[in-house]
């Protein structure tokens, strides 16, 4: 693994604008870098990234269904007692998932090292399946990379098939907060690739959401909504106004409530128990246990946060970096601490992708700071060897 | 033999397929007041449009285009009213049943130009919607003598409804919103992955 700088595409602001890559910018800073590149060998993605990715999927899908079985996880985990019953139902039901994120720290020695699990609502998958793509394409056209240079990649395919997966009578309704543009984006880009699998789309705001007089959703058309993805996090559905009507909502939603054990960061301990000593896990306890305090280097985690708010970095029992933010509430875990890639650039997160039940892609951001946060920035990865 | 881990083609956006259709204009002079026709995000934001409005725009017309796009059962049909290499086969899963069928590409959209952001047309698409029109913008085309039509336009008396759906039981039943915006109270900060 190395980053290398490259001469950047002459026309990709506008390649973005017509794809509605609007977002290439964002709180006044550039995102995606175009004159850059994370630089991997063909077996190292294999064998460090992608086959663990695979792996660590199949131990999480392994683990959910203890979750859901044992009160005292669920507990631990902060999913309210009343909607247990949901997260549990929609698991042994068997409802279908479409994809996730893992965040791993990999600097290219020794194996990556699970961070967290964005199961729930990941996003740069745009950047990651097809904007990512196209930059490679393009640039073993002007020959600034050669004929043969790869990228661990087949997010957009993966996703197209994963989408086939489900019924296409209904229409399959898309709710983000549209007025967020990373958001819309992402969600618009998601509702092409269910087009291309043949369904009948629609976007609608998550605020636009209601219900009918028989406690069923309802769409900006008074139509029933019988699937919806939604770019909504299920710790913020379970705790709000039309929380009661979830539990008779049955299959409606995607990702499925199950999803919601897997976002959580308490995960991370629960992976440690079961897989202890595993090479891509980090030892992870929840906040106040006795082992936590045998960790000196940790990175303490709200169990529920996004974008690495409330997260601090202890170095030694010394504070190395703290970010700020609105989580922390429902609790906390310790995670042994795992230096990130490090480079002119930032600190370097991967982010490898699982659609459907199959690893297909990387994407990695970088980061000024140690917590990788919303001012991160999207870099093109190639495979040389 | 050395494995290949990016996909065997290109990925293609079918949002992409406005970039064909550079052949149609801005400003017709047929169209209600205020609701001007673009060709593209490109040419509606280079009209002084906001970025985001021509956007959200476009990829509502895109939608649109999608569902009610005008439907041929042959590329000659559809060519002889849109003209050669204007159309394109579209799956047959796309309709939940039946063949395959043909549409013509998306010329261009209208919107109105008195949305000056996103939180107008956001409005604007809520109202919209309200008064049963399923879209915020509406998809254009352009016929072989150059004619513009919107999916509600019925040019020589082809028939444009979409084909019937098979379904083996109801969805997306006719109901009555009680109550909306019982979620989304949490997003007042981030929380993209």
């Amino acid at each position: 693994m190395k980053r290398i700088t490259c001469a950047e595409r002459p026309d990709w602001r506008d390649k973005a604008r017509t794809v509605g890559f609007g977002f290439h910018e964002m709180y006044g800073e550039p995102y995606w870098l175009d004159d850059a590149a994370y630089v991997f060998a063909l077996d190292e993605i294999e064998q460090a990234i992608e086959e663990p990715s695979q792996e660590l999927h199949e131990m999480c899908m392994d683990l959910v269904g203890d979750i859901v079985e044992s009160e005292e996880k669920l507990e631990r985990l902060a999913v309210p007692a009343e909607l247990r019953d949901l997260v549990r139902d929609s698991w042994r039901r068997g409802d279908r998932h479409l994809y996730g994120r893992f965040d791993l720290a990999y600097d290219g020695t020794g194996p990556a090292k699970l961070l967290e699990y964005n199961a729930d609502t990941p996003t740069s998958i745009f950047e990651t399946a097809y904007f990512q793509y196209n930059w490679l394409t393009d640039q073993i056209e002007a020959g600034v990379l050669p004929q043969d240079a790869d990228q661990f990649n087949s997010v957009q395919e993966s996703l197209v098939e994963a989408f086939s997966s489900f019924s296409q009578g209904p229409i399959f309704h898309f709710a983000a907060m549209t007025e967020n543009e990373e958001d819309r984006g992402t969600t618009v880009y998601l509702m092409d690739c269910a087009t291309q699998a043949g369904h009948r789309v629609e976007l609608l705001d998550i605020k636009d959401i209601g219900i009918d007089a028989l406690g069923r959703f309802t769409d900006l058309g008074d139509r029933v909504i019988d699937r919806c993805f939604k770019l909504y996090p299920w710790e913020f559905m379970l705790r709000e106004t039309f929380a009661p009507y979830l539990p008779r909502s049955g299959r409606v939603f995607v990702e499925p409530a199950w999803k919601s054990v897997l976002s959580n960061k308490g995960l991370l301990p629960l992976l440690w128990e079961r897989y202890k000593g595993h090479p891509n896990l980090l030892p992870a306890f929840f906040d106040g246990d006795d082992a936590a305090s045998t960790l000196t280097s940790y990175v303490r985690k709200p169990l529920l946060s996004r974008e690495g708010e409330n997260v601090t970095i202890f170095a030694e029992g010394a504070e190395l970096a703290t970010a700020p933010g609105h989580y922390g509430a429902e609790g906390y875990v310790i995670q042994q601490y795992a230096p990130l890639f490090r480079s002119d650039g930032g600190f370097a997160v991967l982010g490898s992708w699982i659609v459907g039940d199959r690893a297909c892609g990387l994407g990695v951001r970088e980061d000024r700071s140690r917590i990788t946060a919303n001012l991160s920035r999207f870099v093109p990865h190639v495979i040389l060897d | 033999m050395r494995r290949r881990l990016r996909g065997s083609r290109p990925p293609l956006l079918s949002l992409g397929t406005i970039a064909i259709s550079s052949m149609a204009l801005a400003g017709c002079a047929g169209e209600p007041p205020g609701e001007v026709l673009f060709s593209s995000v490109d040419q509606c934001i280079s009209a002084g449009m906001d970025a985001q409005v021509c956007q959200a725009g476009y990829q509502d017309a895109m939608q649109s285009h999608l569902a009610n796009a005008p439907r041929f059962d042959g590329l000659a049909a559809c060519e002889a009213e849109y003209g050669a290499g204007q159309c394109t086969q579209q799956p047959a899963a796309a309709t939940g049943g039946g063949g395959s069928f043909f549409t013509p590409f998306l010329a261009g959209y209208l919107l109105s130009s008195t949305l000056n952001n996103i939180g107008d047309y956001n409005n604007y698409r809520r109202t919209q919607i309200n008064n049963g029109n399923s879209y915020g913008s509406t998809p254009i085309y352009r016929n072989r003598s150059g004619q513009t039509l919107t999916p509600g336009t019925r040019p020589g008396g082809g028939d444009m409804a979409a084909p019937s759906r098979q379904t083996m039981q109801p969805v997306n039943v006719n109901t009555r919103t009680v109550v909306r915006q019982g979620f989304g109270g949490g997003g007042n900060y981030g929380f993209g992955g």
